[in-house]
């Protein structure tokens, strides 16, 4: 399940096996089509109104915002949340394994976690965006303001009034 | 604030030394994100790390003055000395911004008027869940504080937790709780007594039915461990 077109075929099988539910596409801002199963696509609550609503679901749902290689990270985290419901301890527990695998492995390509970040928050995929922002905020965690900056690259722009005023807060709120 | 303890430095030089954790500078990615973003995550690190993110930029310090925060706080005789000040600069933050407020409180007499104090600040006027922990206590009945039942009504969460002796639920007073918008209650070594007859039994029943809970005889809340009277 780690190709975009993996993730596709996955779907396209598991739409065999269970004719029953609906296939939907979502099609990435390069124009390439993802076939997933509902079940997979309402893990987004942005895709999921619009399913309700009695949208097009045969016209598919175009994601302008979305690149394939993000698209496809994220269907791999909504096509495992959202086709299998965990029952037993051991299924919650491998839920909880692939979502540790998941995120550490965007954790090593920071620009593709942001990314990823971006697309969960567009599509309003809840579970995924909690995942990625505590990835941020475990960066983040137990650092001093010049390594975060340096971790992240942020450039220190702060004026003399504004260390005044962190430093004047600082001592007597 | 930005205050690095000596333990604390050793800490982040051995990190420094260690390869895999050196962090690699380069083009600022974070800040792609957008601010709604960047503000959640500031919300869920916990509030030195937060109130760290204001020295980082312009942008970070606008996005934590306007970031609801997630505070925790201790009261016990190493605090007492720092007097009110210390307590005041750890819960800094413009007024309104608290969502989540844990306070551990070792119980002394002569600590009530600080956490008094703390629960009185205008920068709770907004919050959202309230948890006290009691330790270590000696006396016999003592009160949950009154303070604790003077939060604004804007809470959702409230957990009184004692980890020793049972603590008296006050029972007739002058300033009963309103919280309308209360989802969990959770009482844990909390003596009830006088159940059925107080002002309070009834205040909870009716935080009781909005649950959906039903009849006067339905424990809810979630009381653990109290040796009230519960009829």
């Amino acid at each position: 399940m780690a190709s975009g077109s993996g993730a596709a075929a996955a779907a396209a099988d598991a739409e065999e096996k269970e004719s029953g539910s609906r296939m939907i596409t979502l099609t990435s801002n390069e124009g390439k089509a993802f076939v997933v199963t509902e079940a997979s696509a309402r893990q987004s609550a942005t895709i999921r109104s619009m399913v309700d609503d009695g949208g097009c679901v045969d016209k598919g749902f175009p994601l302008p915002n979305v690149d394939s290689k993000t698209l496809a990270r994220v269907i791999q985290y909504s096509d495992e949340h959202g086709n299998k419901e965990p029952h037993t301890v051991d299924e919650r527990a491998a839920l909880a394994k692939f979502d540790r695998d998941f995120i550490a492995e965007l954790d090593a390509d920071k620009a593709f976690l942001y990314d990823v970040t971006m697309a969960a928050n567009y599509l309003h995929i809840q579970g995924l965006l909690a995942l990625t922002t505590q990835c941020v905020a475990d960066t983040i965690k137990g650092k001093t303001p010049e390594e975060i900056r340096t971790a992240f690259g942020i450039e220190y722009d702060l004026t003399a009034q504004d260390e005044k005023e962190i430093k004047e807060e600082d001592t007597h709120a | 604030m930005g205050v690095v303890t000596r333990a604390k430095k050793r800490m982040l030089d051995e990190e420094s030394s260690n390869p895999q954790l050196v962090p690699r500078g380069g083009e600022d990615l974070i800040s792609r994100l957008p601010d709604d973003i960047l503000i959640s995550i500031i919300t869920i690190l916990p509030g030195k790390d937060a109130a760290r993110t204001q020295m980082l930029s312009r942008r970070w310090r606008l996005l934590w003055q306007s970031a609801p925060l997630n505070l925790e706080d201790m009261v016990d005789s190493s605090t007492m000395g720092k007097g009110r000040d210390h307590h005041r600069r750890r819960a800094s933050s413009p007024q309104g911004r608290v969502r989540r407020f844990s306070l551990s409180w070792t119980l002394d007499y002569n600590h009530f008027f600080i956490v008094d104090y703390l629960l009185g600040s205008p920068q709770l006027c907004k919050l959202q869940e309230f948890e006290l922990f009691y330790f270590n206590i000696d006396a016999q009945n003592v009160p949950v504080l009154l303070s604790v039942f003077c939060l604004p009504h804007t809470l959702c969460v409230l957990r009184i937790c004692s980890t020793c002796d049972t603590l008296q639920f006050p029972m007739e007073t002058d300033c009963m709780p309103n919280f309308p918008h209360l989802k969990e209650l959770t009482l844990s070594n909390i003596n009830i007594c006088g159940w059925g007859s107080s002002r309070w039994e009834e205040r909870l029943c009716r935080w009781g039915e909005r649950r959906g809970t039903t009849g006067r005889r339905e424990r809810w809340p979630v009381v653990e461990g109290g040796r009230g009277k519960m009829n």
